[in-house]
């Protein structure tokens, strides 16, 4: 049996002489919270357009549950795609909307819908172009989640929303993955560390390319930073690749990518602190490796 | 196709168009009773008698509300639908049969509103005669009148329906073409009509010949007459074929548009 929900190969997608996606291979595993995780303009929203159907890639293939995506109703039936625009069409209020998700998604749980209006603090009986942008992004999160698509996708689900529903919302997600275990949630954002604790695998992807794929732990695996004495930092860390170097308070703290061995070592020696680096600053170092590699 | 069905969320694409389409006709219906009522009140202001035109569907109204919410269903709604994955061809044909059903309920509405206001015009009848006038007789005549021609216009209303969606598909995708053929064609028709006229006309002026002049009118009137004639006499089939035709293209067309 496939364990990938999605099977992205070879997708390029140029618009003009702009190239979104080049080449791009990537395969989302079943039942996991994943996170697509990018820079404004690496090409997230194009692959989810391509993903949803709204877009077809100019080559490579798109599968989900092994089925084509492009107006295959088996395989689009399977999903449902929160955009990062709110738009609920010529729907005026939120019980229209619900009465419509309803028909549009076949495992729909209305009381469950009712319930995040609430938790979400939504107006019910107002009409919801009135709404702010954060309510509005309320309303969409609350159809992606009460949706219960095997496959739901949601793009850059904070905007708008205030720390508290932003909070609330990765609270939620978390409870509807542990109600029911085989859904899988695709979240694209560019701000890492705010998702980071909801996530089980990621998805790195910078100017159309992956930059890395995997779980969190398996991705932060070969990271360190260590700080200390810098003679003694310099001399423990001398075999790694370099990521950033920075120097506080006159300590040095290094970020570096090592073996098992070197980590193991490295946490052992009481002259210098380790930590583990953040999924952000993680992105952040490799992105600025790719550029450097690009640049020359 | 129970599972297709399922699958492509047709159900949720109809309920969509319940919503939408269904408050356009409420809307559309309210206009025409509401310039009904104003047309009741039209004696008082000429003094004259209520001028009662029978009892007819009214496919003007259609043909427009068609118009307005073919573009409206082409654009903000199909996006709206396709936003959340859902397949083409569901959404095509939700959209079709949302149209189809939401005007063919519009134009029953119309008829029902008449035949409602007709039969108003019997109690006002018998309280201001002076103003209105109304008989069983000519109740069951016009009764029947509209309805005899209500199976013609309610397939008129199904071929328009389904012509006007495909045009709001093709201005959707192609505007600056579809803004361009639909001026365009009329005014290529009036110039390939009117050069020739005019060259002709001005020929013969120059020549001065009386008889020149009028063999050349007749001969013009000829040809528009001939054009006309042979649309008048095929209208229903070329509506009909127009019609069929707009199915697949309109399909076609909206496949292929791009969502935002």
């Amino acid at each position: 049996m496939d364990t990938n929900i999605l099977q992205v190969s070879g997708v390029s997608r140029s618009f003009g002489k702009t190239q979104a996606l080049k080449d791009l291979d990537v395969a989302i595993p079943k039942g996991k919270i994943v996170g697509l995780l990018g820079r404004n303009g690496a090409g997230k929203s194009t692959l989810l357009r391509i993903v949803g159907g709204m877009l077809k890639p100019s080559t490579g293939s798109v599968r989900i549950n092994d089925q084509k995506v492009w107006d295959h109703a088996k395989a689009l039936g399977q999903l449902c795609i929160i955009g990062d625009t709110p738009d609920f069409g010529k729907l005026a209020k939120i019980k229209d909307i619900f009465y419509v998700c309803g028909g549009l998604f076949p495992a729909w749980d209305n009381a469950l819908a009712l319930e995040l209006v609430k938790r979400f603090e939504l107006p019910q009986n107002r009409r919801v172009k009135t709404f702010s942008r954060g309510m509005q992004t309320g309303l969409m999160l609350a159809m992606g989640l009460a949706s219960n698509a095997p496959f739901t996708i949601i793009d850059e689900p904070s905007l708008g929303l205030d720390a508290v529903m932003r909070e609330r919302f990765y609270d939620l997600l978390l409870e509807e993955k542990q109600k029911d275990p085989n859904r899988t949630f695709l979240i694209s954002t560019h701000l890492i560390d705010e998702v980071a604790r909801a996530l089980d695998y990621a998805v790195m992807i910078d100017d159309g390319h992956l930059l890395c794929k995997g779980t969190v732990q398996e991705l932060q695996a070969g990271y360190l930073s260590v700080s200390g004495d810098a003679d003694v930092v310099r001399e423990l860390t001398a075999d790694g690749d370099l990521l950033k170097e920075e120097e506080l308070a006159g300590t040095l703290v290094r970020h570096m990518k090592l073996d098992a061995e070197t980590i193991a070592r490295i946490q052992g020696d009481a002259r210098v602190r380790t930590a583990p680096i953040g999924l952000q600053r993680l992105f952040v170092f490799l992105t600025e490796a790719k550029e450097a590699e690009r640049n020359g | 196709m129970a599972e297709w069905v399922r699958d492509s969320r047709l159900k949720g694409v109809l309920r969509y168009h319940i919503k939408s389409v269904g408050r356009l006709v409420i809307w559309a219906m309210l206009i025409v009773l509401a310039t009904q009522l104003l047309s009741l009140l039209t004696p008082a202001i000429t003094g004259g008698q209520y001028p009662f035109d029978g009892i007819r569907a009214n496919f003007e109204i259609v043909f427009f509300a068609a118009l307005v919410t073919g573009i409206l269903t082409a654009g903000r709604s199909s996006r709206f639908l396709l936003r959340f994955g859902t397949s083409r061809t569901a959404v095509w044909l939700g959209n079709e049969l949302g149209l189809l059903a939401g005007m063919v309920g519009l134009l029953l509405c119309t008829m029902l509103l008449n035949m409602a206001i007709a039969a108003l015009l019997f109690p006002l009848a018998s309280l201001i005669p002076q103003y209105f006038s109304m008989s069983s007789s000519v109740y069951a005549t016009e009764l029947t009148e509209g309805l005899k021609r209500l199976p013609n216009l309610l397939l008129y209303t199904v071929e328009w329906t389904s012509i006007l969606y495909f045009y709001a598909c093709m201005l959707r995708r192609f505007r600056a073409l579809t803004i361009s053929l639909t001026i365009g064609i009329p005014l290529l028709f009036i110039i390939l009509m009117l050069i020739p006229t005019v060259r002709d006309a001005l020929e013969v002026i120059n020549s001065n010949n009386q008889g020149q002049i009028m063999l050349l009118g007749m001969k013009w009137l000829q040809i528009i007459n001939d054009i006309l004639r042979f649309i008048e006499n095929n209208w229903d089939a070329l509506q009909l074929t127009a019609g069929i035709a707009s199915l697949p293209l309109s399909y076609l067309v909206m496949r292929g548009t791009k969502q935002p």
